[in-house]
This record gives structure tokens, C-alpha cells and sequence, in this order.
């Protein structure tokens, strides 16, 4: 386990002379240092050499000063919130920067976002196609419409799954290349419901943004309301009260159970198990009830803003969610075992979608996708925020060594009931603790800042930047998603069709957070089950092959 | 004479097969605390009739019946249009061999049993082939899916069915029952063919754990995707149609086909037909619960399981059969 000094004292070796500490931020664990271009690459293989996290890779435009080009990186898996944020800035006209996706696959997407949005190029990016816009821009996306439909190329059939298909409710387009049944080939295009909500967000005050980006995602809406209001607390340098921390915490878990138990419902359905799908929804349906309870909305919870919470929380509410929150544990308990010992549960998801620690570490995974590989991390217990450490709550990381779709559901399952931990001993603190739930804010002065939440689907990430004014001059968002979707690509190749919704599914991917492409390279792969061209022949399929 | 079953038994089939078909979907989502199919009813009669909607799979099919039909640019027109036809045709053709309690019109001559089984094969191999010649990857994938079980499913179908014919000594239906009308309903003595029959009526009817073929969330309807309109009404009709016959023949197989009376006068008849109306209600209900308690096999996995358990099972009844038959115990 490294320490933080090391890392720094190391790293001004490798940047000298470059080397400046602009910023210190929370208790000097956040180092800000400025340095040139060329030296990035060197200090992103040091970073990576030491089992550094590349958490985001963006830039905001300084009017006269250039664009700022922002590394962040991760070490707090080993030790407590440390983070190096490496900024440089670039000419506004022909931006070049050095690729780091070439070490590490898990900023291929930052990067290719930040081609398209702020115009740097990266010198050396393995796969810099278009990311929002499709790729065939500025063509006319007609010439190559026959793209989308259904063909057979060479004996093998390319399926679309997507834009719209059964399986995903947002829309997504999964492009796979199968040989009979057996996947061998996959291309995502997401972007079909780009809504810029960063650029948004640059154009409202702070108070008007808490409303939008909890709008990202209806299913984890509190965890990004939490995070955006921690970096504008960051800035505006107030500390909200305990009780408001409590507060927050336990609809952050509540919002965190919901999820989970929509994601087994729905992984349910991905295998054909109807039936988990309406259970775990009926079990839910409790959980929607304390919120109603506690906040006044079902679903979008509001109920955070800057400097505490909207709503106080009195005993009689206390007493109602500790019984739903009873109720709801003994059910996912005996859910639990049914799910756990099913046989043909354990059939459809042992063993498929194996994603080792070294691909999640290169692929960038977060959350229970990278638990479920063995990763012991978890924004809660390496930054924490909120009610999360030591002297507010007492729990333990869910981590599983199992790598498959199976080990994916024991994560979340096992995360609820240590979430509904949580929530009983935040609802037992707020009996005891008193105190306001607002503090006033008076200004937001000139800063920077990045804070980090741990989100239902895994870390969620924001930078903001303050010029002043009562208007973020910068906001860049890094959802869990926009990972996990991007480390698919370790997970889908050979593997059957039947198995590829479950394998996508597990993931909990997120496509109205995300909007991103990725490929996969063609494989050869073992023989089909059934030689399908044989007992086609003759039939109607020959019209296919156009 | 012969007119009255000639008519009679297809309208049987087919609103016992509606009756079924309802079962399974109310069961279904009884399961998963949902209401299935229903429907609003005066407050003074509810309790008198209910609120249960017990047409709606008719319902269902008249809607598709007068919605528009879009055939595939890329369809063999001739087989897509033909195909859904001949398969209903089959269904209905395979409707006469059935003993409903002992009203039946081919039920009677010996070897009808082999012909009822081509019939039954013969309603889901014209399902693939319109659904091939649709043109369309998610049918072909269906298709394939189709085929791999139908070579495992019919296996079973046929070892338990021939396990009672082997036992009874005869090839007809008729002859079935009434060799367990003298003795005692096959169930009893080989439970082992009944429970490999009710693994084939799972997978000749998609219930989960073998909706493999339209898995929806994989290939969107498997065979059925591309068709629409009053082409998908006729396959929906065959299929419960498909319903009926299945577990009818369940019941002539194993349950004496529900024969309480000699079916000697026409009230004897009504009371038989009941009888055998309750017996199936009470399969379909076994095979419901199934449905809503497994998840979906994949293909391999569905192949795989069906070839180490249910085959055993189904060989292990045939010889059971063949002991009984030797050493004589009826």
C-alpha cells in the first residue's frame, strides 16, 4: 500500500522541472499539479505502474488562458482519499495532446468525448471514431442506412439488437456478429438520446442544476444531486450539519436498495425468470413508499440542496420506514436463498461474462461490476462523504471473487441488506441527533473542485469549476456507467447469443447516463451447435445475403 | 351421425384450448401477485361471476384477426402465407383423434396414435417453415432453436405415449382406455411416462424452462416475429388448439380419459366430458406452476438436461411397460 507522499515526492521527479502544486483540497488529499504536455504520458505510466485509477480524463475552455486539460487519478483504493488531478494547458487552436488510451483502455471513451465536444486531438488513439455524433458525420447518415438492418456476411448473421429491442428500455444499439449461436463480434452504438446536460448545467445557477442533473438518471438520482451539492459545498466551503449527513445517507441508500432491486427483477427477466422480476418489484414497491414518506416523491427524491437537506425527518416517519426496512430485509433474505440455490439461476449466470482483475483494471470497471472481480473498492469506505465512515456508520465492502454474471448478482443482493444496515443505523442516529438540516450559503467563490460518490451502478464522478458568479463555469460529469458499458467489451466475446442480454444486463448498464460506442475484434471461435447454413439451404434465407 | 362430431369436436378443442391457455396465463400472473386476465363487472355480480376475463386469448386473436397483416419484403410469400394455413389445418385434423371422455371420431381404429403424433409434429414443423421462409435472422434463430428440441422433445412425446400403448397392447386410443378403464389409469402404474409427457407438453408448448425458441428478450418472438395480423391470429389459434390436444392426450394416456360412466347414453357423455375437463384444468394447472417457478433454460443447457434427465426418465418408463406387459400384471 503506497502512500500519498511517496507518490507526490516520485512525481516531482518525473515532471521536474514542471512540477506545481496549484491546489490543495480536502486536508491536501487532493493535489492539484500543473504541468506541461509532454510530460503527461510519463507521469500516466508511473501512476498506472502503481495501481493508480485513471478516473476521467477532461477539459474546460479558459478563455484567454487556453484549454485545461484535467487528469485525475485515483489512489484512494490505497490510501484514504488521495487524489492527483495533473491540468496543463493547451493552445485553443489545433489542441494536440498525447493519448494515454493507449496504456490503459479505461479512458478510451474520456477521450474521445473530449475530441468531440472540445476539439483536442489525441495523438495516437487507438479507435478515434466519433462518439455522440454517428460515425459517418458529416456524411449523410442515409448512404449508410443498410447498416442498421439485419444482414448475412460470409456465413455469419449480424444481428441488431437496438435501437429498440425487448431487452433494454433505453435506447442503445448492439451490433453482434453471431457464428449459429455463438457471439463473435460486437459493436455498441449508444447516443441516440444525447441531451448535453454538462452544457446545461454551465447556464444555470447551482440551485437550479441540483434539479437537472438528478434528471440524468431517474434510478440513481439522489447520488448525483449528492455529489454535484458535496463539490458545490467544496467551493462555497461550508459544512453541512450531522443531522443533514444522516439524512442524505439514508436516501442515498434507499435510493441505492431501489436500484438494486429493479436491477434483479430486471436480470430476472434477462433469463426468462418472470416471475423474480414481479417479486422483486412488489418488494420494492416498500422502499418507493418510504421515500414517498420521507421526501413527498416516489421516484425523484429532491430532497437534497446545497448546505443540507429540503426536508426534516421526525420519529413518526422513523418508526414507519424501520418497519417497511424490516419487512423489505426479510424478504430479500428469502429471495436470497431461492436465487442463490436455483438451479437453473445458477446455470444461466455461473460461468458466463467472466471479467478477470486485470481487465477490470484496465477496462476501467467500477461499482459491483468490479467487486464481483475480486476489487475491493468502494467510494463509501476510500473518500468517504456523507454518513460513510468510521464514526458515523459501521459496514463492510461486499466483494466477491467469482468474476461471473453470478458473482454480479451475490454483490447486489448481499449490498442490499448491508444497505438496509446502513439505513436502520442512520434512521437509529436520527433519534439521537439534533441539530439544523440547512446551513446558509453566501457566495461561490472563484475554484475548482472534484468529488466522487458511490452511486448504485459504482463511482460517479464531477468536476466543477467556479468563476464567481452564481453560475458553475465548468461541469463534467463521469457516470458509472459510461465504464461499465465500456468494459462489456472484456466480457461478451465467445460467449452464446442467449447468454449476451444477461451479460450486458449485469452490468446495470445505464444508457441514459452514458452514450458512448465501443468495438470488439472478430474472433474464431469453436464450432456451432447445429450447422444451420445446411439446413437453411434452399429456403428463403438465401435473400438475405444482399 | 358422423356430422355432429365432424363439427362438434374442432369448436371443442379450440375453446378448451382458449380455457387452458387462459389457466396458464391467470396462474401465471397469480404467481407473480398480478391480476392475469380481467375485466370490469358490476358491483352486484361480482360475486356471482367474477371479474375474470376467461375469452380473453379469443379476444386476443379476433383483434390480430382485423389488424393489418405486413408481409416481409424478403419472405418467400407462397410459403409465409401457406404455412400458418396448413398448421392450423393440422391442428384441427389432429383435434379428431382425441377422446374428449369418450366422445371422439378417429379415436377409435387401431394405429391412430402413430398418425396423432405426425400431426402433432406436423403443426410445429409448419411453424418453422413459415417462419423461415419469413426471411427475417430473429425467426432463424428461433427456428434453429425450434429444431435442436423438437429432436429431443418429440423423443419423449413418443417413448411416453407408446410406454401406455405398450402396456395396454394396442396402438389406438380407444383401446387405451379401455385397457385402463379395466385395470386402473396408468398414472398409478408409470408415473415415470406421465411426468416425461408433461416435460414434452413444456417444451412442444414454449413454457418456461423451454421457451428457449421465443425467448423474447434475446430474438424478440423467435418463429413468430415476423408475422402480424390475421397470420399470427391463426398461429395463436393453432397453438391453443395445440393446447387442447396435448393435454387431452395427456389425460387419455394416463388418466383413462376422464371416464367416470360407460358412455352409454348422452348425459353419461356430458358427465364423462367434465370429468375429463376437470382432469385437464388440473394438469394445466401443475404445468402453469411450473411455468411460473423456473426461469429459461439456454439451448444448450435445455438440450443437455433433456438428454441426461428426461430421457432416462422416458426410457426407464418403456421398460417398466415392457416388464408390466411380460409378467402380466395389467
Amino acid at each position: 500500500m503506497i502512500k500519498l507522499n511517496e507518490v507526490l515526492s516520485e512525481l516531482e521527479k518525473i515532471l521536474s522541472p514542471n512540477f506545481k502544486i496549484v491546489k490543495l483540497d480536502m486536508n491536501g488529499r487532493h493535489v492539484y499539479i500543473e504541468t506541461s504536455v509532454d510530460k503527461l504520458i510519463d507521469a500516466a505510466k508511473y501512476l498506472l505502474s502503481i495501481d493508480g485509477r485513471l478516473i476521467h480524463i477532461t477539459a474546460s475552455d479558459e478563455d484567454y488562458k487556453g484549454l485545461k486539460l484535467i487528469h485525475v487519478y485515483g489512489l484512494d483504493h490505497m490510501d484514504v482519499n488521495s487524489h492527483i488531478i495533473l491540468q496543463t494547458y493547451l493552445p485553443r487552436e489545433n489542441a494536440v495532446a498525447p493519448s494515454v488510451s493507449k496504456l490503459t483502455y479505461q479512458v478510451s471513451w474520456a477521450e474521445r468525448e473530449t475530441m468531440e465536444l472540445l476539439g483536442i486531438k489525441f495523438d495516437g488513439h487507438p479507435d478515434p471514431r466519433h462518439i455522440f455524433l454517428p460515425y459517418e458525420w458529416p456524411d449523410p447518415v442515409e448512404s449508410k442506412a443498410e447498416e442498421w438492418k439485419p444482414v448475412k456476411v460470409e456465413g455469419k448473421c449480424i444481428l441488431p439488437i437496438g435501437p429498440y429491442h425487448p431487452a433494454m428500455l433505453e435506447g442503445g444499439y448492439f451490433k453482434v456478429k453471431v457464428d449459429g449461436e455463438e457471439v463473435i463480434d460486437v459493436d455498441i452504438k449508444v447516443g441516440f438520446n444525447h441531451r448535453g446536460i454538462m452544457r446545461l448545467a454551465e447556464k444555470r445557477s447551482f440551485w437550479r442544476d441540483i434539479f437537472l442533473v438528478s434528471r440524468i438518471c431517474g434510478i440513481c438520482n439522489t447520488p448525483h444531486a449528492l455529489t454535484f451539492v458535496m463539490a458545490a459545498e467544496a467551493i462555497a466551503n461550508i459544512t453541512p450539519s450531522d443531522r443533514a449527513q444522516y439524512i442524505r445517507t439514508l436516501l442515498a441508500e434507499l435510493n441505492r436498495i431501489h436500484s438494486h432491486l429493479l436491477w434483479l427483477g430486471v436480470a430476472g427477466d434477462l433469463i426468462g425468470f418472470k416471475t423474480l422480476l414481479m417479486w422483486t418489484w412488489k418488494i420494492r414497491e416498500d422502499i418507493q413508499d418510504s421515500i414517498e414518506l420521507l421526501t413527498g416523491n416516489r421516484v425523484h427524491m429532491d430532497a437534497i440542496i446545497i448546505g443540507g437537506v429540503r426536508r426534516d425527518v421526525n420519529d413518526q416517519q422513523i418508526r414507519k420506514v424501520e418497519e417497511k426496512l424490516r419487512n423489505v430485509k426479510r424478504e430479500v433474505e428469502k429471495l436470497a436463498d431461492i436465487v442463490f440455490s436455483h438451479s437453473i439461476v445458477r446455470a444461466r449466470t455461473e460461468d458466463i461474462g467472466i471479467l478477470s482483475l486485470q481487465d477490470a483494471k484496465n477496462g476501467g470497471a467500477v461499482g459491483p461490476t468490479a467487486r464481483a472481480s475480486g476489487w475491493k473498492i468502494d467510494v463509501r469506505k476510500d473518500s468517504p462523504y456523507a454518513a460513510y465512515s468510521e464514526e458515523y456508520t459501521t459496514w463492510d465492502i461486499v466483494v466477491d471473487e467469482g468474476k461471473d454474471v453470478f458473482a454480479r448478482v451475490i454483490v447486489r443482493v448481499k449490498e442490499i441488506l448491508v444497505s438496509i444496515d446502513i439505513c436502520l443505523q442512520c434512521l437509529d442516529a436520527l433519534k439521537r441527533v439534533s441539530g439544523p438540516i440547512k446551513v446558509e450559503v453566501k457566495e461561490f467563490p472563484e475554484g475548482e473542485t472534484i468529488r466522487k460518490s458511490e452511486a448504485p451502478r459504482g463511482e460517479l464522478f464531477y468536476y466543477i469549476a467556479s468563476n464567481g458568479s452564481n453560475i458553475p463555469k465548468t461541469v463534467r460529469i463521469r457516470t458509472p456507467s459510461y465504464r461499465n458499458i465500456s468494459a462489456l467489451i472484456f466480457m461478451l466475446k465467445g460467449y452464446s447469443l442467449a447468454d449476451a442480454p444477461i451479460i450486458i444486463g449485469s452490468v446495470d448498464p445505464c444508457f441514459a447516463c452514458t452514450d458512448r460506442v465501443i468495438i470488439v475484434d472478430e474472433k474464431k471461435g469453436k464450432k456451432v451447435i447445429l450447422s444451420y447454413d445446411e439446413f437453411m439451404k434452399g429456403l428463403a434465407l438465401k435473400k438475405l445475403e444482399v | 351421425m358422423i356430422f355432429i362430431p365432424l363439427i362438434l369436436i374442432p369448436i371443442i378443442s379450440f375453446l378448451l384450448g382458449i380455457l387452458f391457455t387462459y389457466e396458464i396465463r391467470k396462474i401465471f400472473a397469480r404467481a407473480q401477485f398480478r391480476f392475469g386476465p380481467l375485466m370490469s363487472m358490476y358491483g352486484e355480480l361480482k360475486p356471482l361471476l367474477g371479474t375474470s376475463r376467461l375469452l380473453q386469448p379469443l379476444y386476443d386473436i379476433l383483434k390480430l384477426s382485423y389488424k393489418e397483416t405486413i408481409i416481409p419484403k424478403s419472405a418467400n410469400k407462397i410459403l409465409f402465407k401457406i404455412s400458418p394455413w396448413i398448421s392450423f389445418l393440422l391442428a384441427l385434423i389432429a383435434s379428431y383423434f382425441i377422446s374428449y371422455g369418450g366422445f371422439t371420431l378417429l379415436g377409435r381404429f387401431e394405429l391412430n396414435i402413430i398418425f396423432l403424433i405426425y400431426f402433432i409434429i406436423g403443426v410445429t414443423l409448419f411453424w418453422l417453415l413459415g417462419a423461415v421462409a419469413s426471411g427475417s435472422p430473429w425467426s432463424e434463430i428461433g427456428v434453429r432453436r425450434e429444431a435442436e428440441l423438437m429432436f429431443t422433445i418429440e423423443v419423449l412425446l413418443i417413448l411416453s405415449a407408446f410406454s401406455s400403448a405398450v402396456q395396454a397392447d394396442t396402438l389406438s386410443i380407444k383401446g387405451i382406455i379401455d385397457a385402463q378403464l379395466a385395470s386402473y389409469p396408468y398414472v398409478i402404474s408409470n408415473p415415470l411416462a406421465a411426468l416425461s409427457f408433461i416435460i414434452a407438453i413444456l417444451g412442444k408448448l414454449h413454457l418456461k424452462p423451454f421457451d428457449i425458441p421465443d425467448a423474447e428478450v434475446e430474438i424478440v418472438a423467435g418463429p413468430f416475429t415476423e408475422y402480424s395480423g390475421k397470420y399470427l391470429a391463426l398461429l395463436y389459434a393453432s397453438k391453443y388448439i395445440l393446447t387442447a390436444i396435448l393435454v387431452g392426450f395427456f389425460i387419455d394416456l394416463f388418466l383413462a380419459g376422464g371416464q367416470l360412466l360407460p358412455p352409454v347414453s348422452f348425459l353419461n357423455l356430458v358427465i364423462n366430458f367434465i370429468t375429463f375437463t376437470a382432469l385437464c384444468l388440473i394438469v394445466t394447472f401443475a404445468i402453469s406452476l411450473i411455468h411460473a417457478l423456473a426461469p429459461r433454460f439456454r439451448i444448450d443447457q435445455g438440450f443437455n438436461w433433456i438428454l441426461t434427465r428426461a430421457w432416462p426418465i422416458a426410457v426407464l418408463s418403456i421398460i417398466l411397460s415392457i416388464i408390466y406387459r411380460f409378467i402380466g400384471v395389467m
